[in-house]
């Protein structure tokens, strides 16, 4: 039986913005069976290309969190053949626009039920179509992109008060999430007689750990705070301070908490910005992994937004990922929004591939292969508010060698023990591996230092498994077993799937698999 | 053999009545290509009350054939075709009576015992899915105004598994439907003349020998050579390929006495040749023809 392949696509009217579903397929031609939740709807078969797109996770060495897609184009023919009648597509693109609506590509067995039968390849949004005279060109484009907005919306009025002096006007509004341990807040001006400062953009806070005058700590009072005193509302995240002069102010802040809840690990912030970025909705996220994910992954973490940062969402995504070894954020060919960490291949393979049964065998990606590490450092507590020696107090400099040493660096860093092994066996060319991350407290580095060495210690091979069919049922992290003529494979070994690419014309489908 | 090709489908100018055919696939979807966006009933046809697909021509035609495409009837449905002289469907000039869908195509004794389709001589039923399940019927010549088909019988749901027979559908449905005159080919023995078959699965070969073959669908089609044309049958061919060029539907009757030749090589298609009437002697020419079938 032929695959046909389905591509539903949806367009908006300019004027009265209402949304039409178009259904079209491939030759063979495709009308849902009685028994569906939609009956008797017929597809017509212009496609002349599917899909076309490739996705990869960061591999080993890469461990960026940065998700690689590339999408192809999916044709439709608009031709004027006597078949079809007039030019199908011609009316349509007059009275709708296709940019940001949406594309999903299913493949069925003919005669298949859409409602069962039927399995996502992608789903995605469209970019801007082309057309020629006898084919429209559907551009899908990667969702991750819709992450592409400022995380800063709100702005400061500069009325004076809590909207800010004059200077701020129109400036975006600060936030923070998670602890963050030393950040310069956004000075208001004096506000009932104190200077005021604000850490959230006037969102509630889980609370001001602690408020520094040059590195010096002040005392926090309930209200109406005097000379080293500070006092908080954490509904709005507004500091009030007692002194008349001070020299520069940072404070230590465990930050957003809206609805109630203070988010502070990686998926929390990750699957709570997914939604509120208002780039997906909750239905569009799978919860099941996020929860996972934080079982495995409790780390504290914090970032702190100043007031006028135009950093997107995308970028604070990926920040987060990398504080996590091997970690990705991506969306699924079902539309989802996913977290994961790609561990070493294990467990039980969905599939198995033979060399000249299904797959004519894998090829090594020799282009990725890194060194090996001896050592991980993982640098965390980042602190946003370097202080040079004028900045920080007499006292801080004499009694508190820790503040001090924290006052003066970016970054604390968690180091784990050097591995003999490791420097024995590649005659000490291990090289000694670094990463920034978002971590606030020394236990969690140091979790993530050890847990990391264990990962770049080894250097694992990816590989490209050609296939002979798209394989919708297997997904990004999937373990499959794969048997070869290789070294290592030839009583078959355990790979995770990274990556997959689907090019339904020229009828090649590959996987980029890891070790 | 008396082949006969017919173009200039009557039904595309005919209005077709909706009542008892979907909304999602409306009665509207026989007129035209493509035979996968079909037209599908709410419900299956009995005698008392079988489900029926009617119309009325434009203009009173001339017709000597009648064809569904691409339904989905099973071999011991009937349907029945009404051809009327008036628009309000009461003087009947033609009436098929009830008909089986397949026509006995083997003669039983070459058949074994016991076998599923023994009696009446038809496809064995796992061999039914072969063919596109298309019903041709012959029409007396002559001009008609307006149009009944009456189906009874359950339907079968083509399934995604080639090893299980269809189910009951419990509605009808038929791709594209057709009326028109013909024009009949005076054959000479013309050698070289053939029906073809090509499979379409994509074969593409493995490291170390093997092959892996991707399924695809087939087409009938023909190659007539026509070695001894009059000047009015040229001038009649000519005449034919102006008007249907590459993209025009055409169907390709091998004979339209003999409905078993007609259910396994007649089709639904277009030409695929150019014209070329090569002049052999003073009023007798050559020419080629081929026709491809439509399968989607």
């Amino acid at each position: 039986m032929t695959t046909v392949y389905l591509v539903e696509f949806e367009s908006k009217n300019r004027t009265a913005g209402t949304i039409t579903k178009h259904r079209v397929c491939t030759s063979e031609g495709f009308i849902t069976p009685r028994f569906d939740t939609e009956p008797d709807v017929t597809y017509l078969p212009v496609i002349e290309q599917a899909a076309d797109i490739s996705i990869a996770l960061a591999s080993y060495g890469n461990v960026t969190g940065d998700t690689r897609v590339e999408v192809g184009v999916t044709t439709l023919n608009n031709a004027l053949d006597r078949v079809l009648g007039t030019r199908p597509w011609n009316d349509m693109l007059e009275t709708d626009i296709l940019f940001g609506q949406k594309l999903n590509v299913y493949v069925v067995p003919e005669n298949g039920s859409r409602d069962t039968d039927a399995h996502a390849i992608m789903s995605a949004k469209m970019e801007w179509h082309e057309t020629n005279r006898k084919q429209l060109i559907l551009r899908p484009r990667d969702r991750t992109l819709d992450f592409d907005k400022q995380v800063l919306k709100a702005t400061y009025t500069g009325a004076g008060g809590l909207n800010g002096t004059a200077d701020l006007k129109d400036k975006t509004k600060e936030r923070c999430f998670g602890e963050v341990p030393n950040l310069i807040p956004t000075y208001l001006g004096v506000i009932n007689g104190k200077h005021t400062f604000s850490v959230n953009g006037g969102n509630p806070i889980e609370g001001v750990l602690a408020v520094y005058d040059n590195m010096a700590a002040l005392n926090e009072v309930p209200s109406n705070p005097g000379q080293t005193q500070y006092s908080q509302d954490k509904t709005t995240g507004i500091i009030t301070l007692g002194a008349q002069n001070f020299g520069r102010i940072t404070c230590a802040v465990r930050g957003d908490k809206t609805a109630g809840v203070w988010r502070r690990t990686v998926g929390g912030l990750i699957r709570w910005g997914a939604a509120a970025s208002g780039a997906m909705t909750a239905g569009e996220i799978d919860g099941a992994t996020f929860d996972t994910f934080e079982a495995a992954v409790p780390y504290t973490v914090g970032r702190y937004f100043e007031a006028g940062s135009t950093e997107t969402w995308r970028s604070f995504f990926d920040e987060l990922a990398r504080s996590v070894r091997s970690c990705n954020w991506y969306i699924d060919s079902l539309g989802k929004l996913k977290v994961g960490i790609v561990l070493p291949a294990s467990g039980t393979p969905k599939a198995e591939f033979r060399l000249g049964v299904n797959t004519p065998g894998v090829t090594p990606r020799n282009t990725s292969r890194a060194v090996p590490a001896k050592q991980t450092v993982i640098k965390f507590a980042r602190n946003l508010a370097v202080a040079s020696d004028t900045e920080i107090a007499d006292q801080v400099k004499e009694l508190l060698p820790d503040l001090l040493s924290f006052s003066k660096n970016e970054f604390r860093e968690a180091r784990t023990a050097e591995d003999t092994n490791i420097i024995n066996l590649y005659n000490d060319l291990a090289e000694v591996f670094t990463r920034e991350t978002l971590i606030t407290y020394r236990a969690d580095a140091e979790v993530e230092a050890a847990a990391t060495q264990a990962d770049v210690s080894q250097v694992l091979q990816l590989y490209d498994l050609p296939v002979y069919e798209a394989w919708p049922d297997l997904q990004l992290l999937d373990v499959v077993k794969v048997y070869d003529n290789l070294p290592g494979f030839e009583s078959g070994k355990l790979v995770r799937i990274i990556g997959r690419s689907i090019n339904h014309k020229a009828g090649r489908y590959s996987f980029i698999v890891r070790e | 053999m008396r082949v006969i090709i017919c173009d200039r489908n009557r039904i595309e100018t005919s209005t077709i009545s909706a009542m008892g055919w979907t909304n999602s696939a409306p009665a509207s979807n026989v007129k035209n290509l493509p035979l996968s966006v079909p037209a599908r009933s709410l419900t299956s046809g009995t005698e008392i009350a079988p489900v029926t697909l009617e119309g009325v021509f434009r203009q009173p035609e001339t017709l000597i054939y009648a064809g569904l495409f691409t339904t989905n009837f099973r071999q011991s449905d009937d349907v029945k075709l009404e051809l009327f002289d008036d628009d309000l469907k009461t003087e009947v000039a033609f009436d098929s009576d009830w008909t089986a869908v397949v026509p006995p195509l083997q003669d039983w004794r070459s058949m074994r015992w016991g076998a599923s389709n023994f009696f009446r001589g038809d496809l064995p039923e796992e061999d039914f899915a072969l063919y596109p399940t298309n019903v041709h019927m012959k029409i007396p010549l002559g001009r008609y105004k307006a149009w009944r088909w009456s189906f009874k019988g359950s339907g079968y749901i083509a399934s995604p598994d080639p090893d299980i027979n269809g189910n009951d559908a419990n509605y009808h449905q038929v791709g594209y439907a057709w009326f028109s005159d013909g024009m009949e080919l005076e054959i000479n023995p013309a050698l070289g003349s053939s029906d073809d078959y090509t499979p379409q699965d994509v074969v593409s070969q493995v490291e170390g020998g093997g092959e892996f073959v991707e399924p695809g669908t087939g087409f009938r089609s023909i190659n007539i050579n026509l070695d001894q044309l009059s000047a009015d049958q040229a001038n009649k061919l000519l005449d034919l390929i102006k008007r249907v060029d590459f993209s025009r539907p055409l169907v390709y009757l091998p004979d339209l006495d003999d409905l078993a030749l007609l259910f396994r090589y007649a089709f639904v298609g277009q030409n695929r040749s150019a014209l070329k009437k090569t002049w052999r002697a003073l009023g007798v020419d050559t020419t080629a023809l081929q026709l491809k079938e439509i399968t989607r």
